[in-house]
């Protein structure tokens, strides 16, 4: 069989959304810019992934149906062995890990990500005192909030947010990329765009991409801020869009996937490692510089969003930190 | 756990942790990957053999 190099973006997006068996709350991400797809052909189905050093990092399992998952996972496994690659699989859910460690990879859980319900969701009470008091205080300092409609129309001024944003983080700070959301290209049309503004200058953002399957909603996946300024501006926006998304109907707000987050004994798989369990245990506890995985999921237990779904790392192999470390540079993390 | 195996635990996973750094220091450098992975695989030899704690 010979593989095709590219999958279009509308064969990437029919695939997140007809293909959710994985239940994968990210699978979105899939039409980011700059990844690479591996599809069969005629074969339903594609792969997703970005090549970094020798490696392949693989985002989730194959969006594909039941029949042609693993014959496309193995034409993929065989052509990276052809081209002396390595492939290490990242944002696995759960029937991926199963059905990974059945072909014989190695399967670990290296974090989760964490949903709220929306249906019975209010600010009201004690635990969302501090919430709301900073959603206050940002309003009361003049926030204004509007969904984009045409969110083209905000491109240079929310780009002098990013600006502004990723200039406070040092000299050295990396704007991370592929397992994080994006803004624009053709994927915008099917995101959420809400925009914060402080006298009719842009402060902040937040973008929200499409859950598809049976967690179906919203995906709070890009959110930036102009440094200093007024607390509670990105608390005001999610705020706001969970009100909107709650008077459409949507059921889920995901908060997205944290490494070394959720990490349970009872949620590894058969096979896994252990002294790599040990290790992710270690970095949750110590791996602040690697990736500040409390910090993120203190915003995220602040919004009450305790639906904990674990997320699988899976190694062609043994367990392999060369293979963990890659992950992280294939999202310019290092 | 006896001692001795409390150190070698310890000893080792202080190891495995110096390879990660390693790795993240230089990513391409196959042979700190290739140590790194060693580390891994000595850790998981040793927890298989490893009473679990008290």
């Amino acid at each position: 069989m010979s593989a095709t190099a590219t999958a279009t973006g509308a064969q990437i997006l029919q695939a997140v959304t007809r293909y959710t068996g994985a239940q994968n709350p990210s699978a979105f991400l899939a039409l980011n810019r700059g990844n690479h797809t591996f599809t069969l052909p005629r074969t339903d189905g594609v792969i997703v992934y970005r090549r970094t050093g020798r490696y392949a990092v693989q985002f989730a399992g194959p969006f594909a149906p039941e029949d042609t998952y693993v014959p496309l996972l193995e034409a993929f496994r065989a052509h990276l062995r052809s081209e002396g690659l390595s492939l290490v699989g990242v944002q696995l859910q759960h029937t991926d890990a199963l059905a990974y460690a059945r072909r014989g990879f190695t399967v670990n859980q290296i974090g989760a990500s964490w949903a709220l319900p929306l249906q019975e969701f209010t600010l009201r009470g004690t635990p969302f005192m501090q919430l709301r008091n900073k959603i206050s205080r940002a309003l009361r300092n003049g926030l204004q909030i509007q969904e984009a409609d045409r969110p083209e129309q905000w491109h240079e001024a929310l780009a002098a947010v990013d600006k502004a944003w990723l200039g406070a983080k040092g000299d050295h700070a990396r704007e991370l990329r592929f397992l994080v959301g994006e803004r624009g290209g053709s994927a915008q049309a099917h995101r959420r765009l809400f925009v914060g503004t402080i006298e009719g200058q842009a402060v902040a953002y937040l973008s929200y991409s499409p859950v598809f399957g049976t967690r179906q909603g919203w995906l709070h996946d890009l959110s930036r801020r102009i440094p200093g300024g007024s607390p509670g501006l990105m608390e005001a926006l999610n705020a706001h869009a969970i009100e909107v998304f709650r008077g459409e109907g949507a059921r889920w707000l995901h908060f997205g996937f944290t490494p070394f987050t959720g990490l349970d004994t009872q949620t590894e798989i058969p096979g896994h490692s252990p002294a790599f369990q040990w290790l992710m245990h270690y970095l949750w506890e110590h791996g602040q510089a690697l990736y500040p995985a409390r910090t993120q999921l203190a915003y995220k237990h602040k919004w009450a969003a305790r639906e904990m779904i674990p997320e699988y790392v899976a190694f062609d192999g043994p367990a392999s930190l060369a293979a963990f470390v890659h992950i992280f540079r294939a999202c310019n993390a290092l | 756990m006896e001692p001795s195996q409390e150190v070698s635990t310890q000893a080792l996973q202080e190891a495995l942790v110096e390879g990660l750094m390693r790795v993240v220091a230089q990513p391409d450098d196959t042979e700190a990957a290739r140590e790194a992975d060693e580390g891994l695989r000595a850790l998981d030899a040793h927890l298989a053999t490893t009473p679990p704690p008290d």
